[in-house]
């Protein structure tokens, strides 16, 4: 008799402490209280970070969650395309271009880089002569300028992180900025141009785009 | 173009003339709706002429106020000369050009060359001619290089175009953006018609005109200068579908030397 209480009592006893041990590291998954299960109680708050975890062919990207796949193919070696569900203004957009250079420090300073692909900026399609435009050179309608330019340093790999302010002498959103992150892995060049006009990105986009920038990496 | 006459004659309806120092005693709402701030200041003492020596200053606060916008009109016969007609001013009192800045040189023979740099250099205006048409112009001294001695230095500005390239005509047609024919004419080809090239293709490159300055009066103990100035200068264009008139602007116009 003594023996089965003692035994009963160390398995209850056995049980609690399992139970206590669960629940002090924090394992047990109610947070995820599908249809069915049981509720939240002990499980900390499901975070929401906005951001779904894209990976890609040899690359990883946050991609925003309200964000839509766009089936347009704006440049070359476009492997996809996002934009925001309401203005296509505030997209990104992940290019694949084969190359011979070892590593994205081989163009130069980010600077050189962006001299060598300046098309991911847009080019003036007006030929006319003006001097009208205030805060602008004569008979330029469009501008673009560097606003922080560095060079990061993830697993070893080199990238180049460009902040371009381009602005329109029409005033378009009070300017388009455009992020633009790139690296070389196995012979091919992975850029990625992240934007959203100033109108929006005063108002929150900003943590959408720059969230992008700083997620996108190679593998 | 004496300065005493140009100074007489817009004393109809306009607030006492103030010197530098009475303007920036005034407060805003003595300044507000009473027409000061569309007034260059007078000078207070000073001697007739240029009385500065030699060397290079540079021009701060350069005002140039018009008092008269006259535009030239065809004669009718052949041959006739062209005469300047008055106008009726639209656009009330914005027309002055201030806070100007520009280097002088004066050299050894007293001659001046003015180079303006930046300011508040261009005031859009609309006059009135008699038969009601309406002429805009962009009253301006961009870029001016004005030699010659003070009793009349004069040179060429660049007058921009009225309306910049992004300017959407009433068919939405623009230069740097908009149609770039007359859509919605019926079909088979006619909104792209050479005569409509005039309308749908936009200019928007700028012209130049002439001003003529004169120094009156100078102050050397504060570095005033002031004077009368005549200009003349094209009008609005339309973005190229109009040829512009010739306006011809008499004021004065004062600055402060360093």
């Amino acid at each position: 008799m003594a023996d089965e209480e003692e035994q009963g009592v160390s398995r209850r006893l056995a049980l609690a402490l399992a139970a206590g041990a669960l629940v002090a590291t924090g394992k047990v998954s109610t947070a995820s209280a599908a249809y069915g299960e049981a509720a939240n109680v002990f499980g900390s708050p499901k975070q929401q970070s906005g951001f779904t975890t894209l990976t890609g062919d040899g690359f990883k990207l946050d991609v925003p969650s309200k964000w839509n796949p766009s089936k347009e193919l704006e440049f070359p070696g476009t492997l996809l395309r996002y934009e925001d569900n309401f203005d296509q203004k505030s997209n990104l957009a992940v290019m694949v271009i084969p190359t011979d250079k070892k590593s994205i420090t081989d163009y130069g300073s980010p600077e050189d880089f962006l001299s060598a692909y300046s098309y991911l900026l847009g080019k003036q399609a007006y030929a006319g002569k003006t001097v009208s435009e205030g805060g602008f050179d004569p008979n330029a309608v469009a501008t673009a300028a560097v606003l922080q330019s560095k060079t990061k340093d993830i697993n070893g790999k080199k990238y180049y992180d460009l902040d371009v302010l381009t602005r329109t002498a029409d005033g378009d959103e009070g300017g388009t900025h455009q992020l633009i992150v790139a690296s070389i892995n196995n012979g091919k060049l992975y850029l990625l141009k992240a934007q959203a006009g100033d109108k929006r990105w005063f108002k929150g986009a900003q943590k959408f785009v720059k969230g992008v920038a700083e997620s996108f990496s190679l593998a | 173009m004496s300065l005493l006459f140009e100074l007489k004659k817009t004393a109809a309806a306009n607030p006492k003339r103030l010197t530098y120092d009475e303007v920036q005693a005034q407060t805003y709402l003595e300044v507000k709706g009473s027409g000061t701030a569309n007034q260059c200041p007078i000078l207070s003492g000073g001697d007739e002429g240029f009385k500065f020596k030699p060397g290079s200053y540079s021009v701060k606060k350069f005002c140039l106020e018009p008092t008269s916008f006259t535009v030239k009109k065809e004669s009718p016969f052949k041959g006739g000369g062209d005469q300047y007609v008055d106008t009726k001013l639209m656009t009330r009192l914005t027309y002055t050009l201030d806070e100007i800045e520009a280097d002088l040189s004066v050299d050894e023979k007293g001659n001046l060359k003015l180079v303006e740099k930046d300011g508040i250099d261009y005031a859009a205006v609309t006059v009135q001619l008699p038969g009601g048409e309406r002429v805009p112009f962009l009253f301006t001294i961009k870029e001016l290089v004005a030699t010659g001695s003070p009793d009349g230095f004069s040179g060429s500005f660049l007058v921009p175009s009225y309306r910049g390239s992004s300017f959407l005509d009433p068919k939405g047609r623009g230069g740097s953006t908009g149609y770039d024919n007359a859509v919605a004419l019926p079909a088979g080809g006619a909104g792209d018609e050479e005569e409509l090239g005039k309308e749908n293709l936009k200019d928007t490159s700028g012209s130049t005109g002439n001003i003529t300055l004169k120094v009156a009066e100078s102050n050397t103990a504060t570095g005033e200068i002031a004077g009368v100035f005549e200009s003349i200068q094209p009008s609005d264009t339309d973005l190229g579908s109009k040829a512009p008139k010739e306006v011809k602007i008499q004021g004065i116009w004062c600055a402060q030397l360093d």
